[in-house]
């Protein structure tokens, strides 16, 4: 036993049999101070316990802690059936921290830990209780001069960040007449000041075709994302996925707002605000019959996790490379099954030699967090590898079956990282630019496999023509018949006008106006979701 | 009373049900993902899942997180603490962080292999599922 865990069993120990006499004083005499101390003591035990990492005993200590609070501020009186719960309660602490010095396995740990969780209910029960009739009761046994012996007995319980849901931004749309006043920053006055989750996320997945309760699945990933931050936008929409019915393949490509023609049936979409990391969070989707998914950090994939040419010139030698590596170890593993031995050979210098190359290639690439976890996923299997080859042992099967599945998860992650870089393109026209002209080349351009949405920048612009407009939807249409989805956005310094002559412009839906950079892409996303892929009657706004 | 079985090592899922035949129909599944879509389809049925036992250590999808799952859809196909599903964690593992996990997710009994068809028995009895 280290030091660490020997002080925490000593002091622990101590306190809990200091909480256990401070018990039994207030029996025979009950006077607040004790209350306070016997807090401080269930306090400190939580507070070791979580860094010990025994999460049974900081658990129910901190459940008894709770209550104790609640005893502190008057709320609560400590007599009869709650005395005999916070006996029973520290009696089982004491137990379980003796269990975890003696380490102790299998039906005893079993037996404590459905025992505390018996015990973590009746105070959770205690603690909900209304308290109205216990303040009343408890005046006669407190002394008066305690200066918090006036509190009122109001229970006041912190809001449930879950419940407060910041209210979804609204995309705003710039209307084609619209040339006065542009818009007021989005303000949402809240009671309370709750933290806003961090991290923003565009989440797609795909969900497998043979799964045989799809509804659930949908269901299942909702509740966890709801678990962990605020879903602003998903589809199909929260409605469906909570009544748990089963779409009909038909009717899911087309929903009753018209919305998202461009997905697939299996797929599900979700704009999402979390604290959790994106790592973390494809993690927690991981609910069964999850085909694919792909997390965009909306902060991060337009600002800094830009690739430039360079990164994209990397990423091509590096799946040049790769496929190389693979045919090697196609070699190796047919030598090994006809039973030769497959001593390190000209295929084993040639994997060397490889990831040698791609190793020496990383060096070039920015210092971007972005690239740790692929460059450590490569690293490792370099390192394994370099390590067998050493080792001057024959490769078994097994081995090189190991060594494929390493390379193989440095290249999906490589394959992630190119592949989530491409779904948004963004295009920011400057202010000569001729915007058909750009537009035009840009559509010619434009790979469905690889881009899926299309940003144009009309910020620096202050006026788009009736005849430019035409001729805008008529790119977009193309784009259109390519399953790309685009839209105009624009800053609204500018006031841009759209000059509309005679007839209304079917643009409202295809506008995004950002006020913030950072809030570019989600607006715009939103926007996606909640229009029509495009305007289907010209002339159509009303 | 019907009882969903899920484990991916096929003995021990066969060993199980042996020993939970005699109380009700066994539904064997392998993986977490079925047992999750099996769940939920029984719910919708006229006689729905009492017990469920699943195994902790499985590919893909733990016990842990099906656990999880189903106690989520729970909440919204029967609201009430009345008829509770029972859920019982058939494990090799015995050490004391698995075992809070699994209690802390809402499981009812933890039955530690290899177990002989008496602890079985009054694993089932402590639910109240057998007399």
């Amino acid at each position: 036993m280290d030091t660490i865990s020997q002080l925490y069993f000593e002091e622990t120990m101590e306190q809990l049999e200091n909480a256990e006499g401070c018990l039994n004083e207030m029996q025979q005499f009950f006077q607040p101070a004790h209350v306070d101390r016997l807090f401080r003591y269930i306090h400190s035990v939580k507070g070791s316990s979580d860094m010990m990492g025994f999460s049974e005993v900081k658990d129910l200590s901190h459940v008894l802690e709770d209550l104790l609070s609640q005893a502190r501020e008057g709320k609560k009186t400590l007599t009869g059936e709650l005395m005999d719960v916070c006996y029973q309660s520290v009696d089982t602490l004491i137990h379980m921290v003796e269990n975890r010095k003696q380490d102790v396995h299998g039906s005893a740990s079993v037996r404590l830990i459905s025992e505390s969780r018996n015990l973590i209910q009746q105070l959770q029960q205690i603690s909900e209780e209304s308290s109205f009739e216990m303040s009343v009761l408890r005046e006669p046994v407190t002394f008066p001069e305690e200066p918090h012996a006036s509190a009122a007995p109001v229970s006041i319980s912190l809001p449930d960040p879950a419940a407060i849901k910041p209210p979804a931004p609204p995309a705003e749309v710039l209307l084609p007449d619209i040339s006065s006043e542009t818009s007021s920053p989005a303000s949402n006055p809240l009671p309370i000041p709750v933290p806003v989750p961090v991290h923003r996320y565009y989440v797609r997945m795909l969900l497998s075709p043979d799964n045989p309760m799809t509804a659930v699945t949908r269901f299942l990933i909702l509740k966890r994302l709801d678990e962990n931050g605020v879903v602003i936008y998903t589809h199909p929409s929260r409605e469906l996925i909570e009544a748990m019915t089963e779409l009909p393949v038909s009717q899911n490509l087309q929903d009753a707002n018209g919305a998202l023609t461009f997905l697939n049936p299996h797929e599900m979409v979700f704009l999402y605000r979390s604290n959790l990391s994106r790592d973390h969070l494809s993690r927690e989707l991981d609910v069964g019959y999850v085909e694919d998914h792909f997390v965009i950090d909306l902060g991060k994939t337009y600002q800094e996790y830009r690739m430039t040419k360079d990164d994209r010139a990397f990423f091509k030698y590096y799946f040049n490379e790769y496929a190389r590596i693979l045919s090697s170890l196609e070699q190796l593993t047919r030598q090994s099954r006809h039973g030769q031995q497959a001593t390190p050979g000209p295929h084993w210098q040639k994997i060397h030699y490889s990831l040698i190359k791609i190793s020496s290639r990383i060096i070039q690439l920015p210092s971007n967090e972005r690239y740790h976890q692929w460059i450590n996923a490569h690293q490792l299997a370099k390192d394994f590898f370099e390590l067998e080859t050493t080792a001057n042992q024959p490769k078994t099967p097994a081995l090189i079956t190991y060594l494929k599945t390493l390379l193989m998860h440095a290249a999906t992650d490589a394959w992630r990282l190119v592949k989530n870089e491409v779904v948004i393109k963004h295009l920011h026209l400057e202010e000569k630019q001729h915007v058909l002209l750009s537009l035009q080349n840009l559509s010619l351009e434009l790979n469905p496999d690889l881009h899926q949405v299309l940003l144009v920048d009309v910020s620096a612009k202050n006026r788009l023509l009736e005849s430019e407009v035409k001729s805008i939807l008529s790119i977009f249409q193309t784009l259109k018949e390519k399953q790309i989805r685009p839209l105009l956005i624009h800053d609204g310094k500018n006031r841009l006008r759209i000059d509309q002559g005679t007839e209304p412009l079917p643009l409202k839906s295809l506008f995004v106006q950002y006020q913030y950079e950072h809030q570019l892409l989600e607006k715009a996303l939103l926007q996606l979701c909640h229009h029509p892929f495009f305007p289907e009657t010209e002339g159509g706004v009303s | 009373m019907r009882i969903l079985i899920c484990d991916d090592h096929d003995a021990s899922r066969i060993v199980l049900s042996k020993y939970l035949a005699r109380y009700g129909t066994c539904t064997l599944v392998d993986n977490g993902a079925e047992a999750i879509s099996l769940y939920a389809e029984s719910q919708q049925s006229d006689e729905p899942f009492q017990l469920v036992c699943i195994d902790i250590l499985m590919p893909q999808m733990d016990g842990f997180n099906t656990l999880r799952s189903i106690r989520e859809l729970e909440k919204v196909f029967s609201p009430k603490d009345t008829d509770k599903l029972k859920v019982i964690m058939v494990t090799a593992l015995d050490d004391t962080d698995n075992i809070h996990q699994a209690y802390s997710l809402g499981c009812d009994a933890y039955l530690m292999k290899p177990y002989t068809l008496q602890q079985v028995d009054d694993t089932l009895k402590s639910l109240g599922l057998i007399t």
